[in-house]
């Protein structure tokens, strides 16, 4: 019930992925008009890459994870920060990602290689954020894993990737914000 | 054979854009350094790297401290490095940045580093600079250091590691490596982590997020107080499914207005004073008056002798207001019922004049807040008032008994039992009445509550009256 009225109350107002030389910055601007403040998760828990859609998707959540530790990877997985947003108030969220990453893969056999995972051709971003009307607490009483998995109710936004020089381009074109236009005044 | 360290770049693969992984070998040994450093400001000169005879890709760490002394954390760090070295397996450290991504695509975020047989992969760039926070010891988020992340996992190879991710192996060995971590960060001189939290680590150093009331007004969330509060929540009131659902509201509307008042009491010294003088210190002392109401019903004179006590406490601190509790009093009724213009009557600094009205705009709309704190700190008022007007502890506790009889069997039920089956609602109403709805009069209110709700499940209605939930 309290996660549906989140999911309600709460929007990706903006979402602006920029292409600047060899990184990809996103912004998502959340807006919270739910009757109390929310949390989110507000840094990149996780990326994931369609290749053939050209989508990125970036997860400020746990949600969808698999975090059974059943190859021969140990890891220890560390809780989420949150951060409240007011109601009535949005919050922006800032996320920078290298271009090129790397990818751990691991094999039964206990050794692993690495994998190129290149993102130059992605042309959307889609961003998964987890929100909750109460902070992350973690309860010994529950596994983590679970914990994590299904902690906020998830909203989600997608839009197209642009370049820096198109944005730029953008802002210096007819139409655009009375700021810009007075700093060339 | 001793610690490696990867220094050529390791070679990409699965994919049009493959090429070499730099996997920041100086960032190694400088790490590797400030371990065998121990918080001392020098270098030992015994601590080496030569090339690995069998893998040019690899250099071979040296290190001899000499004799260390074990009871101190700087010799046990340098010791447990030694032991490394000085193992017959190798352990291969491997540097990580921020274009890294663990097999899942998580990111460094959640998981700083990691281990495959005896390699060792970890986040040498300490988030990209952003830096990463942890919990410390007095509760406190503490930095930690790339260096601080590698004796980690160092000690986790040195542990062995359990398997399953949620087993309780893997929980005390987390433990245990933070013990060893805690060695570096002591002799360091840096606040320890606390091993009780190992999951809490994320990047953000420190995160400059507000908290909950109490932890803002006691200066950490470890705190007496807090503590208290927390081992009342997860002790006690978590204990059925009846208070975790009750919990699970509280929590809800709490979360309502604390954000806003922890922004005023963080940017106001005498606000948050005052929140902790007369708004937390009045409720940690009423919940231990409601638990001794709730383990000793029948002995008032106990609840009279502990508002005597709170008394005298106050009396060797400062002289008390005349009136202060009657108008603390008047001032949680008026706002519980969203009116902050009680406040008026006496002098208030602004930070606390406003932590009133962001008060009254909440409480009409947190029914459970209202129930759970507010009623609750009037009774303590009015208790208080009474006892600085009589002087008489038996009248106070007789007085008290009573108010929370009826407190309790006021208790807004609505949301929990709309959560919970009828079945396991007898069965946790059963448990209740022989811990919290221990007197009569409380069960026959809550009857009555219950009785007044349409459709009450016939067997439910049964076993309430065998428990005593009787209704006329």
């Amino acid at each position: 019930m309290i996660e549906q009225s989140l999911q309600k109350a709460v929007r990706i107002d903006a979402l602006k992925p920029i292409r600047a030389q060899e990184k990809l910055q996103v912004e998502v601007v959340v807006a919270n008009n739910h009757d109390q403040p929310v949390f989110v998760i507000d840094r990149v828990r996780r990326i994931q890459y369609d290749e053939g859609e050209g989508t990125l998707h970036l997860w400020f959540s746990d949600h969808r994870r698999d975090l059974e530790n059943k190859g021969p990877l140990k890891m220890e997985f560390s809780v989420p920060k949150v951060s409240a947003i007011d109601k009535g108030r949005s919050r922006t969220i800032k996320a920078q990602l290298p271009v090129q990453m790397t990818r751990l893969v691991t094999h039964a056999d206990g050794t692993f290689h690495l994998e190129a995972l290149d993102l130059t051709g992605a042309r959307q971003v889609a961003v998964h954020v987890a929100v909750d009307s109460v902070p992350f607490y973690r309860s010994q009483k529950i596994a983590l894993s679970k914990q994590l998995t299904g902690w906020g109710a998830e909203i989600e936004a997608r839009a197209d990737v642009q370049s820096a020089a198109a944005v730029e381009s953008s802002k210096e074109s007819p139409g655009q914000s009375s700021a810009s236009k007075a700093r060339r005044r | 054979m001793t610690i490696k360290i990867r220094q050529t770049p390791y070679e990409r693969s699965g994919g049009a854009h493959v090429g070499p992984y730099t996997v920041f070998p100086d960032e190694v040994r400088a790490q590797l350094g400030v371990i065998a450093m121990a918080g001392s400001s020098e270098l030992p000169t015994t601590l080496g790297e030569d090339p690995d005879p069998a893998d040019p890709s690899f250099t071979v760490v040296s290190y001899d401290p000499g004799p260390q002394d074990a009871a101190t954390p700087a010799g046990r760090v340098r010791q447990l490095l030694k032991d490394l070295v000085d193992r017959s397996a190798s352990i291969n450290l491997f540097g990580l940045g921020p274009d890294f991504v663990w097999e899942d695509g998580s990111t460094l975020e959640g998981s700083a580093g990691g281990a495959i047989g005896t390699w060792i992969l970890y986040d040498t760039k300490n988030c990209d600079g952003d830096g990463r926070w942890v919990r410390g010891t007095d509760g406190n988020e503490v930095c930690t250091t790339s260096a601080g992340i590698l004796l980690h996992e160092m000690g986790h190879i040195y542990l062995h590691h359990p398997s399953g991710f949620d087993s309780g192996a893997l929980d005390a060995d987390e433990r245990a490596a933070v013990g060893i971590e805690n060695d570096l960060r002591e002799a360091q001189g840096l606040v320890k982590r606390d091993p009780n939290h190992w999951h809490e680590s994320s990047c953000g150093c420190p995160s400059d997020d507000c908290c909950i009331v109490a932890s803002v007004a006691t200066g950490s969330p470890y705190s007496t107080q807090v503590h208290r509060l927390r081992r009342i929540r997860d002790s006690e009131l978590r204990n059925t499914r009846f208070g975790h659902h009750m919990l699970d509201i509280l929590h809800n509307e709490y979360y309502s207005f604390s954000v806003p008042i922890c922004r005023v009491m963080v940017a106001d010294d005498q606000a948050k004073q005052n929140v902790s003088d007369w708004l937390l210190e009045p409720l940690m002392s009423v919940l231990q008056i409601a638990w001794t109401y709730a383990r000793q019903p029948d002995d008032p004179d106990q609840l009279g002798r502990l508002i005597a006590e709170d008394h005298q406490k106050r009396l060797g601190i400062e002289s008390e207001p005349r009136f202060a509790w009657d108008l603390l009093q008047i001032a949680l009724h008026q706002t519980a019922l969203g009116d902050s213009k009680a406040v008026e009557m006496v002098e208030l600094d602004p930070g606390t004049r406003r932590i009133y009205e962001i008060l009254a705009e909440s409480l009409p709309y947190c029914p459970h807040i209202r129930w759970g704190v507010v009623e609750l700190m009037q009774i303590y008022a009015r208790a208080r008032s009474r006892y600085q007007d009589t002087l008489d502890e038996q009248e106070v506790g007789l007085w008290l008994r009573d108010a929370l009889d009826e407190w309790l069997g006021g208790i807004p039920l609505d949301y929990v039992t709309a959560q919970m089956t009828p079945d396991d609602l007898a069965d946790d109403l059963q448990i209740l009445a022989s811990s919290l709805f221990v007197r009569p009069q409380v069960r026959r209110m809550l009857g009555q509550q219950l009785s007044g709700k349409t459709e009450l499940d016939p067997y439910l209605k049964m076993r309430l009256q065998k428990d005593g939930y009787t209704y006329d």
